[in-house]
């Protein structure tokens, strides 16, 4: 009973590191319909620059989580306002094959830049044991979860909230009616691509602290998100934590009971199960017509 | 357009036997080799692509399962070559008629992701079942197919150019009698639109899936040919590095068309050699490449050439 | 045979709470026009989608010479010779005029499948059947000068005879045109009356529209059924039914 409650904890803690990850793709998927194979490079590369920033630049964690920020939403919006732009009514194929493009272009251009050695980014805080009841967490991981539940919370503010986040969700709700209230729908779709890298970037970072931070793992993270994004529904902030929570204490509990070596096929599994009988993602508000 | 094609694809057929005749260089016919897998892998990839019109990230799994067919049964059930190819392909197919009847339900992203899983939980199984596939470490001693050890003119490299150089014309002329079928019309009209092709009695399943079968079947015998080859397989049969070179085989030499792939297979196979030193820089520009192909030439190299000649010139 | 070729009886279908179609009987007779007409959001195309198979009726049943062929799907119904165009355009948009017919062709040139990959003098034969079939249709509706052009880049009157031409090469008996004079303008519309006069004399045994055009409706029907918020307001002769009070009312004044 006691290791069942350390898997449940050790599964929520990297469950809610996975809803992070999957934030930012859900946002861009929910509010842009842009499926983005590229999440996880721009997660890999949040998580590489936050390494630079604070072991070559000597910033603190904070100052170059800003800069990660910066960095990655400005990327963000140039990629978009350049390239994705001129995609955008040519149905769903080129926005995929395009991020797919993107994707292994950043990946190999990390590789060429810093190598395939895996970095870790300096936590601000230690990495003790801390004894909740029957239960052991580090402290460098319940600061990762606050800062994660901090970013959730604020992203979700901010679209609910600011006129920024009014904006987005009109314009995705229909774009020629925000045009013509107004809205410069161009400026939109780059800020939320931007929103959506700058959240793969902070994730990326922040868990560079806790796993690594290294060119080779943009795939694999990508894939998570994916298996998140789908068990939660695409687009649902909801979804994308208790997607993430779900597949987090998964993971762990196979990786538990059954064998480490094999954790990751857990999330393939239950996407492919879940795809079987609601080919839409589990909390999708689609309706199945004849 | 037919004729040109088919004329395109049987001059592609002759230079290869030409160049596997008269070449004597070990590494040229080496290249050969490769563009003859690449040529049936992308030409599979491109029915999917090009004809269900949906993009199966996780295609490379059918290509894995056929080499991993080959090689197990020949190394551990001591089948000879001329049997391992057609089983592979078979299995292949079977496979693919699985995936396919639980993929094609989805749609977009949705398929997408799927298939990618399969293929990723396929690397898995591949790495981990250590008593049937030899884990991480593979499965070695693949012998070579009773022809090559025929000795003579049939022998090594130049063996395997022409043997490859049969299969990829036996896949040519089956992808060729495809997409100038009525089947193939089906599948087509299916992508381009369902209630269109429902209307005139078609049943979107169906050709989809004979589509999708085809091509997991092509790319499991091409799949068991490199492992004959190599004889040598390893988990990273179901890897990414073939699924970026058959994406861009089928882009840049345009998707739809069925000289695209091969000339895409052409140009892949001389530009990764070319640059084999510099693995990560090959891969960047290939992720520019792709990149480029869908912002500025979406059809790719021969669909800008169709659409010159459609227009008569 | 003395039952009707197309028989609807009490087909009823809801969305949700909403009803788009309650109690809807109707005929349509062997060798008839018949227009289905009524407002906007009358059930007039769910009515279409009912009868050939892409919406399941909550009730009723649809008939085809007598035999029940009720919530059958789409291809099914196709293949009994019932094709339907939509509204809005539903053309292939990226093929040519010619291989749209073509494509339509799809059930003339059925073969197993694993025909497929073999070479047969007879499958020439049919394929040059199916072209010849292709020439004649292009011909009729007047597209054969545009056959290698780009179904994309068609205007408007010309879309409409494309959506035609490709349910013709489906080769159908009963043929359901859903707004085919959708933005024809009067020179149009009168040309397309001609067109479906022929259509019903050489090609097929009957035709149903759903219209708001009513000279279209007028001068090329047999029979008028009128529909109004999901139910069957009357039904007769053109004249029968632009004289009918509880029509004109319907209509609020307007056209006619």
């Amino acid at each position: 009973m006691e290791l069942f409650a350390q898997f449940l904890a050790n599964g929520l803690v990297s469950g809610t590191f996975y809803a992070l990850s999957a934030l930012g793709l859900t946002l861009v998927f929910g509010l842009m319909r842009l499926v983005n194979f590229a999440h996880g490079d721009l997660y890999m590369v949040g998580g590489l620059l936050g390494w630079a920033a604070t072991s070559r630049l000597g910033l603190g964690f904070f100052s170059a989580l800003a800069l990660v920020i910066l960095v990655l939403a400005a990327a963000g919006w140039l990629i978009d306002r350049f390239c994705i732009a001129r995609l955008r009514d040519q149905g769903e194929e080129p926005g995929i094959l395009f991020t797919i493009g993107l994707s292994i272009f950043l990946a190999n251009t990390a590789l060429l830049v810093v190598g395939s050695t895996p970095h870790q980014v300096p936590a601000p805080v230690p990495n003790e044991p801390l004894l909740l009841g029957p239960v052991v967490v580090t402290k460098a991981r319940l600061f990762a979860v606050a800062v994660c539940a901090a970013t959730i919370t604020l992203a979700h503010l901010m679209i609910q909230n600011t006129r920024l986040g009014k904006a987005m969700r009109a314009t995705f709700q229909d774009p020629l009616a925000a045009r013509l209230a107004g809205i410069n729908t161009d400026r939109i779709y780059a800020s939320t691509f931007a929103l959506g890298a700058a959240l793969a970037g902070t994730a990326g970072m922040l868990l560079g602290s806790i796993y690594v931070a290294q060119a080779t793992i943009g795939g694999l993270v990508s894939l998570k998100a994916f298996v998140v994004v789908i068990l939660g529904g695409m687009g649902s902030f909801a979804g994308a934590i208790l997607g993430g929570l779900l597949l987090g204490v998964a993971e762990s509990l196979w990786g538990g009971y059954v064998s480490t070596g094999t954790v990751d096929i857990i999330g393939f599994l239950l996407v492919i199960l879940i795809l079987l009988v609601r080919p839409y993602g589990l909390f999708s508000r689609r309706a199945e017509r004849a | 357009m037919k004729r040109i094609e088919g004329r395109a694809l049987l001059a592609f057929v002759a230079a290869g036997a030409l160049f596997a005749l008269a070449v004597g260089d070990e590494y040229l016919l080496h290249l050969c080799v490769l563009v003859m897998v690449y040529a049936i892998l992308a030409t599979s990839l491109n029915l999917i692509i090009g004809y269900v019109g949906e993009f199966p990230l996780g295609h490379v799994a059918f290509f894995g399962i056929g080499a991993y067919a080959a090689a197990l049964l020949s190394v551990k059930a001591g089948y000879p070559a001329w049997a391992t190819l057609p089983a592979a392909a078979f299995l292949a197919a079977i496979a693919g008629f699985g995936i396919g009847a639980i993929t094609l339900r989805l749609q977009g992203p949705f398929f997408v992701i799927v298939t990618l899983a399969f293929a990723e939980v396929l690397r898995l199984i591949a790495g981990n079942w250590v008593s049937f596939t030899n884990g991480p470490m593979g499965i070695a001693g693949i012998p070579h197919p009773a022809i090559i050890d025929l000795g003579g003119f049939f022998s090594g490299k130049r063996g395997y150019a022409l043997l490859g150089l049969t299969l990829a014309a036996v896949s040519l002329f089956a992808a060729y009698r495809f997409v100038y079928s009525n089947a193939g019309r089906a599948a087509v009209t299916i992508r381009e639109n369902r209630y269109v092709a429902q209307s005139v009695g078609i049943q979107p399943w169906r050709y989809a899936l004979f589509a999708f079968v085809i091509a997991a079947s092509m790319a499991g015998l091409a799949g068991a040919f490199y492992a004959h080859y190599l004889s040598f397989v390893g988990p990273e049969v179901f890897g990414f590095s073939f699924t970026a070179s058959m994406i861009i085989m089928v882009l840049l030499g345009g998707k739809g068309t069925l000289t695209g792939p091969v000339i895409g297979a052409v140009a892949v196979t001389v530009l990764e050699e070319y640059l084999r030193e510099t693995k990560e820089l090959r891969l960047t520009l290939f992720g520019l490449a792709v990149m480029g192909v869908v912002l500025f030439a979406p059809t790719g190299v021969v669909g800008a050439l169709h659409r010159r000649l459609a227009r008569g010139g | 045979m003395a039952c009707a070729m197309l028989e609807i009886v009490d087909l009823g279908k809801s969305f949700g709470g909403i009803v788009a179609v309650r109690d809807m009987s109707f005929t349509v007779e062997r060798g008839e026009i018949v227009s289905l007409i009524g407002p906007n959001g009358a059930g007039k195309t769910t009515c279409l989608n009912l009868i050939s198979g892409f919406y399941r009726p909550d009730s009723g049943k649809v008939l085809l010479d007598g035999l029940e062929v009720t919530g059958e799907k789409p291809f099914r119904m196709a293949q009994r010779r019932v094709v339907r165009t939509f509204q809005k355009t539903n053309v292939l948009k990226n093929l040519t005029v010619r291989d749209n017919v073509l494509a339509a062709h799809y059930l003339s040139g059925r073969e197993p499948l694993w025909r497929t990959f073999f070479v047969a003098r007879a499958r020439a034969r049919v394929e040059r059947d199916i072209g010849d079939s292709v020439d004649g249709i292009l011909s009729l509706v007047g597209l054969e000068a545009r056959r290698g052009i780009e179904a994309g880049a068609l205007s408007c009157g010309e879309l409409r005879l494309l959506e035609v031409a490709l349910a013709l090469g489906a080769k159908p008996r009963l043929l359901m045109l859903d707004e085919p004079a959708a933005g024809l303008n009067t020179h149009e519309a009168e040309a397309l009356a001609a067109l479906l006069r022929r259509v019903r004399a050489e090609r097929v045994e009957a035709l149903l529209l759903v219209e708001h055009n009513m000279a279209l409706v007028m001068s090329v029907s047999d029979r008028v059924v009128v529909m109004n918020t999901g139910e069957k307001l009357a039904e007769g002769t053109p004249e029968a039914v632009r004289n009918n009070p509880a029509v004109r009312f319907a209509y609020l004044g307007q056209v006619v």
